[in-house]
């Protein structure tokens, strides 16, 4: 068996060798795959500085809309950046849908930038976390019954969480976390045959809040500190 | 008798499993697959064509994306007309000689059409969740075949005054071509000097 120092022959030779389908995968490969152009090595730890990771994740988020609790969820692409020991940078886009009342449903379109703070003196494999964020909310409330009538705004806001990282191995984790998030939004109507079906925020609310409950699956594919050197 | 008989056949799969497995980072997978569905909380049963993309970027970590099709009866009335994704996600193996079980966790969307709630309503995009477990045997070295048992969570908004609930337990079996891709050694990068 040869191990990782010895000589290993290069895409284009195997391509060469083992025919034009063969290579055509082997380049398919080198495409998608984070160890592309490799040199040198990278030893990455859990609290590195530098490291880039990119991830899935979806969200369920829980409000309190009409004297009863709604559900809106979806998938989201983020990605994160380690910057001190303690700290981290994490950014997401993600579509949200649910139901708002028995006229209407929302759709959501997020896009959040956190900073996720570790109490923990060195990183393990499980890493508790704080996180306090912001970012811009796209809402929509679309009629049930007629999905042509719309409203919609953007709004800002802010969320405030805790949540824990598993380091499944070096460069992979699982993260669960609950965050609430509160928007600051201009009245917005439903406005159906002359009735108003649903307001946002909420009557008798300033702001349109929710509890999510976020689980995202990570991986760490870059040091960007000794990826990118000024010289 | 049965002593001497549990005795080789735990040294058997002692030394089977000694082995390195076959499954290891690198390892790209191609899978086409035939499955059905009941969903949850409708009296319905459905069938369903799938086809997948997996890469093992570490040994036992890999991503998957898989795309499904909802082979519809329209003479069924209360099936979904039209039910189509993609879900992507990570993967987790547990590898053992040319066998290997994984974990699957894939957030997704799906493009829903039910004519018989909002007529005249065009195929709308619902966000889905897909948890699933898979069994993989590799039964060539550039071959393997798989079983795959999941559950998907998903709700179809916009139909009616009550949502139409897409929970749905799903199995599927087929085969794959699989091959190792990108034999660079792994944690190593090149470095962009400006």
């Amino acid at each position: 068996m040869c191990n990782r120092q010895c000589f290993q022959p290069g895409w284009l030779d195997k391509a060469l060798r083992l025919g034009p389908l063969h290579g055509l995968i082997l380049l398919g490969g080198m495409c998608i795959s984070p160890e592309a152009g490799a040199q040198k090595p990278l030893r990455i730890k859990f609290t590195d500085p530098g490291v880039f990771a990119v991830g899935l994740r979806y969200d369920l988020g829980a409000g309190w809309i009409d004297s009863a609790v709604r559900i809106a969820q979806g998938p989201g692409v983020q990605c994160r950046l380690i910057l001190i020991r303690k700290l981290n940078l994490e950014g997401f886009i993600g579509l949200q849908q649910g139901i708002y009342n028995e006229a209407a449903f929302r759709r959501d379109v997020l896009v959040e930038l956190a900073a996720m703070y570790y109490p923990q003196r060195r990183l393990q494999r499980v890493a508790p976390f704080l996180l306090l964020g912001g970012g811009v909310n796209s809402v929509a409330l679309v009629d049930r019954s007629n999905l042509r009538r719309r409203v919609g705004s953007q709004s800002p806001g802010l969320q405030l969480g805790m949540g824990f990282h598993v380091h499944l191995t070096w460069r992979s984790d699982l993260t669960l976390a609950a965050t609430y998030r509160t928007y600051y939004t201009t009245r917005i109507a439903l406005i159906s045959a002359e009735t108003v079906q649903a307001t946002l925020p909420p009557a008798n609310r300033r702001t349109d809040g929710r509890l999510y409950v976020t689980l995202s699956m990570n991986y760490k594919i870059a040091d960007l500190w000794k990826v990118v050197r000024f010289r | 008798m049965a002593l001497v008989l549990l005795i080789g056949i735990d040294i058997a799969y002692g030394q089977h499993f000694k082995k390195p497995p076959f499954l290891r980072q690198r390892l790209l997978e191609l899978d086409v697959a035939f499955g059905g569905g009941a969903l949850l909380f409708e009296p319905v049963q459905s069938i369903y064509m799938h086809a997948a993309f997996a890469y093992c970027m570490e040994d036992r970590i890999g991503i998957r994306a898989e795309f499904f099709y909802l082979v519809a009866d329209p003479n069924f009335s209360g099936q979904l007309d039209q039910f189509a994704g993609l879900f992507i996600g990570g993967e987790f193996h547990f590898p053992a000689a040319r066998f290997d079980w994984s974990l699957l966790l894939q957030p997704g969307v799906a493009r829903c059409f039910l004519s018989d709630g909002n007529l005249g309503v065009s195929p709308r995009i619902e966000p889905v969740l897909q948890t699933g477990w898979k069994a993989v045997y590799y039964v060539l070295p550039l071959a393997h075949v798989f079983l795959h048992a999941s559950y998907v969570h998903g709700v179809y908004f916009q139909e009616g005054p009550s949502p139409y609930r897409l929970d749905e337990l799903r199995i599927q079996g087929g085969l794959g071509l699989n091959i190792f891709v990108n034999r660079t050694p792994a944690f190593q990068r090149k470095s962009v000097k400006f």
